[in-house]
């Protein structure tokens, strides 16, 4: 990925991490956290969000702290990490919005390149799996390692 | 066959950027409570029931 990073740090299973984004706004906590679904274990769902004051993802929150390059691509190396840890489970990604799965799927697009010399990248739509394109509109992503 | 879990460690995983382990983030009391969390949850279980993962 072409974009800057912020460091992270990350729980002993690799599926917690945590960075700070500074800008205009200040120096604000955010997490990323991978948690597999009741019935399928082996797709991990991606949230991320600011920590509010219960040490909670707040996933709704906008922090506009000028930075969304540097943070989306940070979000992406916690993916990366997590593919590289647990090599044959999924990553599903989806906005807690239709603007933030928009988002993602910007993110995505702008590191595809990059993305899919590693990962296969699907979009979903409705109830087929396609994949990635950049000028696709989907409700979800899927990612797995290649 | 299915492939075993080898606990990762820091020097397993390539990275062009620093990264420390943090015993805070290994506290899990408050997953899954995050306002939001729950229904994206459910709205993935949702999506994911739909479809077929890709072979």
């Amino acid at each position: 990925m072409n974009y800057e990073k912020y460091d992270t740090q990350v729980s002993d299973n690799f599926l917690q991490f945590k960075f700070f984004s500074e800008g205009p706004k200040g120096r604000i906590a955010k997490r990323v956290l991978y948690q597999s679904f009741e019935n399928n274990t082996h797709v991990y769902n991606l949230s991320f969000g600011d920590i509010n004051h219960k040490n909670e993802i707040d996933d709704l929150v906008v922090t506009d702290n000028g930075d969304s390059d540097k943070i989306l691509a940070t979000v992406a190396q916690t993916a990366a990490e997590v593919l590289e840890t647990y090599p044959d489970k999924w990553i599903f990604i989806t906005g807690s919005t239709p603007a933030r799965t928009r988002l993602y799927r910007m993110g995505i697009a702008k590191n595809l390149d990059e993305f899919q010399t590693k990962f296969e990248i699907f979009g979903i739509i409705n109830k087929s799996v396609v994949p990635f394109n950049k000028e696709g509109t989907y409700d979800a992503y899927l990612v797995r390692k290649k | 066959m299915r492939k075993r879990y080898k606990k990762p460690t820091l020097g397993s995983v390539k990275r062009r950027t620093k990264i420390e382990f943090a015993p805070d983030l290994n506290d899990t009391s408050a997953w899954g409570n995050a306002p939001g969390l729950k229904q994206k949850m459910a709205k993935g279980e949702k999506i994911l029931k739909k479809i077929t993962l890709p072979k």
